[in-house]
């Protein structure tokens, strides 16, 4: 996460551009679609709006399945 | 006291006149002061050192650790900035009263009030509220002294930070508002940007 450039934008429990993590996990926790919706988000560069702004979300640097399924793991363990 | 001790020294040179004896006693007192404050710079540079900085286990064993590696301590050009560089100002008054402060430490030393990994975690959004309360009241002047927005090339910055370079030089907003945790864990709990602050 760190390497992808994650905690730039996004942080634990406090206020930055993106919703913390805690955030997150509970928005997706517990959810069928959970961990494919983060999946997806995580790998594809959608659009999210920062501000009011438009802007594409960068994914993670890795390819490696294993590796994203973790950070998943990671941010729904929040 | 000093009135006994000038007596006293009429008396051993009865032949020296008042003024050989005034200056004498002047030149002894600037050679105390002159040693007293080079004491005390090589103290206050000594405290300076990361070595130093990681003298107890609570703070080599948590957030030094935790600063290994990170952009700070190991980069491309191998310019580090070490625990004083971010947490102790360079100006003298307000280096001295950030010195003061971090006496008081001693007793948290004493007390072990983070004397264990668990104690440590339980402190941590404490303390760094305290460091980001300090941060944000000088404007993050220890970022500030390396890095500085009017030297920042925008054209090399992603379009990602540039904007947000610009919105926090329109807001004035500071560097620790969005730049906290990048050296040491973060903590669970409300961050800079929530903190409500006089400047």
């Amino acid at each position: 996460m760190k390497k992808s450039g994650c905690n730039k934008c996004h942080s634990l429990s406090a206020k930055k551009e993106g919703p913390p993590y805690k955030e997150t996990a509970a928005k997706y926790k517990g959810k069928a679609d959970g961990e494919a919706s983060l999946y997806k988000h995580l790998t594809t560069n959608p659009k999210v709006k920062v501000e009011g702004k438009e802007e594409l979300h960068d994914g993670l640097k890795t390819k490696n399945d294993a590796d994203i399924k973790n950070v998943i793991a990671y941010i729904l363990s929040r | 006291m000093i009135r006994q001790w000038w007596q006293r020294l009429q008396q051993r040179c009865a032949t020296c006149s008042r003024v050989t004896l005034g200056l004498g006693a002047l030149g002894i007192a600037l050679v105390v002061a002159a040693v007293l404050l080079a004491a005390g710079a090589a103290g206050l540079a000594w405290t300076n050192t990361e070595a130093f900085c990681i003298g107890c286990h609570e703070m080599r064993d948590n957030v030094y650790a935790e600063y290994k590696g990170t952009i700070h301590d190991k980069n491309r050009s191998g310019v580090r900035a070490v625990c004083s560089d971010c947490h102790v100002p360079r100006e003298p008054v307000a280096m001295l009263v950030r010195k003061v402060g971090a006496t008081f430490e001693i007793w948290g030393k004493i007390t072990g009030v983070i004397d264990t990994k668990e104690k440590f975690e339980k402190h941590r959004h404490t303390m760094a509220v305290r460091e980001w309360t300090r941060m944000k009241k000088n404007n993050s002047q220890e970022c500030r002294n390396c890095h500085h927005f009017e030297a920042m090339d925008t054209e090399k910055q992603s379009e990602k930070s540039r904007t947000r370079h610009e919105r926090a030089k329109a807001e004035g907003t500071t560097c620790i508002d969005c730049h906290f945790g990048i050296a040491h864990g973060e903590p669970d709990g409300p961050g800079p940007k929530e903190l409500k602050i006089a400047k």
